[in-house]
């Protein structure tokens, strides 16, 4: 894994004062809790490289307007499998591979609608395009040489969800 | 403020609904006022916050004033929500009550779930009951002397709570797979509650800033998630409402995550495991 | 003999019609999907007469929700039937474009199962558990 991956930004105020980082805390937050059932708590972001964390799907979505970003939530396989189930109903077992990369998708699809219905009680309007996933083991998201410009951890159980912004 | 939903806008609404409602929204919150009422207003006729303020307020239309709140709220629909409320009733309460039944001096315990949403919550209750009957193999006691009344102020949720028929997803939400597999059964993917369960609750519509006189005495209420929504104002008038009707010794039940103040007055705050209780002062 | 009755779904999410066949069961309605408004018109073609609301996403690829909304209430085939939006677009303009191209209700995601149930009871009318 490169330097460049291990420099994750943490919560900062030079670019990511866009999109106040609470509106995409309780976005994330309501949405997986309303889709899941699942209690979600915002965990801090480690300084250093997060070598627990291995990412399997990411879901993504472009919005542009006001602001231009992309919206990443980056899971683990048995967290996207533990979300996936919690949404539908359906054992884990019973879950087939295109199952969770829709259901990550549809989770960051909505997650960007929750931040965009905040957002227009500032003013600020964006849209935003088809959300798609991406899926590796151990992939990560670069942009302009940056990792991200905002940068989210959350617990569900014992398991990570990553939430990133990258302004464009 | 976004050209949708204006300062002014935000503000009247804002105002009419901790008046009429009780329900207090912040400035943050404003973006739920313009999602989740656009679609009344737009019903009504009208495009701005500012117009559909002047026109409830014109009405005095009680039904809009519910619709308003059915709109603004969303009732919590997990099964045995919190781990803490169900050891205050099996360790604390029911040995308690089944005392009181056994001598005579109650003839039945009375238990209210307010603002019971699809039911998960009052048929938690009378599960918890039978079941903690069961284990213990206690025989001269049973389900039929425990009233669960089941309250909420949405018609539409009522009866889907009355119908105990449930979702493969909604099952999942905090039901262990014993009590799934006691108290319900499985058509496919619909689970349906058993009879004895649901015969033991009784649901109606009720607003929780009418009187609460009518719905007679209680020795349990449930009012959790619910004090979250309220203005302060009537956050102390349901506090003082519930006082009213809980018999003597009387327990009310809040969210876990929700704190009451000024409860000194009638309630004294007791704990149990994690969780807190408010039980009526002499 | 029973008269059928059915609810379409129209998402180009799979999980999402998922979740709308754990409500739409629990009321007794079979679920038919469409993953497009084109796939959706389909299916509207064979079975009009047997469908009793239609669940309609906005964003999908080809055909959207609202172009589809708008062809089929100047159809008169399918006028008619209820429509209920399911949708992340939560602004005001948004819905009233959509109640302006006919739709009859309106449900934001993401949303609790209960919530759909109940938005489906309401857009179906009284007695829709009989």
């Amino acid at each position: 894994m490169s330097d460049t991956y291990y420099s994750i930004k943490k919560d900062e105020d030079k670019k990511g004062n866009e999109i106040p980082s609470f509106f995409v805390s309780n976005a994330v937050k309501n949405v997986i809790f309303t889709m899941t059932g699942l209690e979600v708590i915002e965990t801090k972001v480690p300084d250093a490289a997060d070598v627990d964390f291995i990412s399997h799907i990411s879901g993504v979505v472009l919005i542009t307007g006001s602001i231009n970003a992309m919206f990443s939530l980056t899971v683990a396989k048995p967290m996207a499998y533990l979300l996936v189930s919690s949404m539908t109903g359906i054992l884990p077992q019973n879950l087939r591979e295109e199952e969770l990369y829709d259901g990550i998708t549809e989770l960051v699809n909505m997650i960007s609608g929750e931040t965009r219905a905040q957002m227009s009680g500032r003013g600020l309007h964006f849209s935003t395009l088809p959300p798609f996933a991406i899926i590796g083991d151990k992939h990560f998201v670069l942009h302009k040489n940056k990792v991200a410009n905002l940068v989210k951890k959350f617990l569900v159980g014992d398991k990570d969800i990553y939430f990133k912004v990258y302004f464009l | 403020m976004s050209s949708g939903l204006s300062s002014r806008g935000f503000l009247l609404m804002q105002k009419f609904i901790e008046d009429q409602c009780g329900i207090a929204i912040h400035e943050e919150k404003a973006y739920l006022i313009e999602s989740r009422l656009s679609r009344l207003m737009i019903d009504s006729g009208l495009t701005s916050f500012e117009e559909f303020f002047y026109w409830i307020s014109s009405q005095r239309d009680s039904l809009m004033v519910e619709k308003i709140i059915d709109a603004m709220t969303t009732n919590e629909t997990l099964w045995f929500r919190d781990a803490a409320p169900w050891y205050i009733l099996e360790e604390v309460l029911l040995p308690g009550y089944i005392d009181d039944l056994r001598s005579g001096k109650k003839p039945g315990i009375r238990i209210w779930s307010a603002a019971c949403s699809t039911g998960q919550e009052p048929y938690s209750i009378a599960m918890c009951i039978d079941n903690y009957l069961s284990r213990r193999n206690i025989t001269d006691i049973n389900l039929s002397h425990f009233e669960v009344v089941a309250t909420d102020i949405s018609r539409t949720v009522l009866d889907i709570a009355e119908e105990g028929r449930y979702d493969s997803i909604s099952i999942m939400r905090g039901l262990s797979n014993e009590y799934k597999d006691k108290y319900f059964t499985d058509e496919g993917r619909v689970w349906t509650i058993t009879d004895r369960i649901r015969d033991a609750v009784s649901f109606r519509q009720f607003n929780l800033q009418r009187d609460f006189s009518i719905m007679g005495g209680f020795d349990m209420v449930f009012c959790r998630y619910v004090f979250i929504y309220f203005s302060e104002n009537l956050r102390k008038e349901v506090l003082n409402k519930t006082a009213q009707v809980l018999k003597r010794y009387g327990v009310l039940l809040v969210g876990g995550s929700e704190l009451i103040t000024d409860y000194e007055k009638k309630f004294s705050m007791e704990q149990h495991r994690n969780g807190v209780f408010y039980r009526l002062k002499e | 003999m029973d008269t059928k009755k059915m609810i379409l779904s129209v998402d180009d999410s799979a999980i999402v019609r998922k979740i709308i066949r754990s409500s739409v069961e629990v009321l007794r309605f079979e679920l038919l999907e469409a993953s497009d408004g084109m796939e959706a018109l389909t299916v509207l073609e064979k079975k009009c007469n047997d469908i009793k609301l239609i669940l309609l996403d906005w964003n999908m690829p080809g055909m959207n929700g609202i172009d589809f909304l708008k062809a089929i209430k100047s159809h008169s085939f399918y006028k008619h039937i209820p429509v209920m939006m399911i949708t992340t677009e939560s602004e005001k303009e948004s819905i009233i474009k959509a109640v302006q191209a006919g739709v009859n209700n309106y449900l934001l995601k993401p949303f609790k199962t209960e919530e759909l149930t109940k938005k489906i009871m309401e857009s179906l009318g009284k007695g829709v558990f009989m």
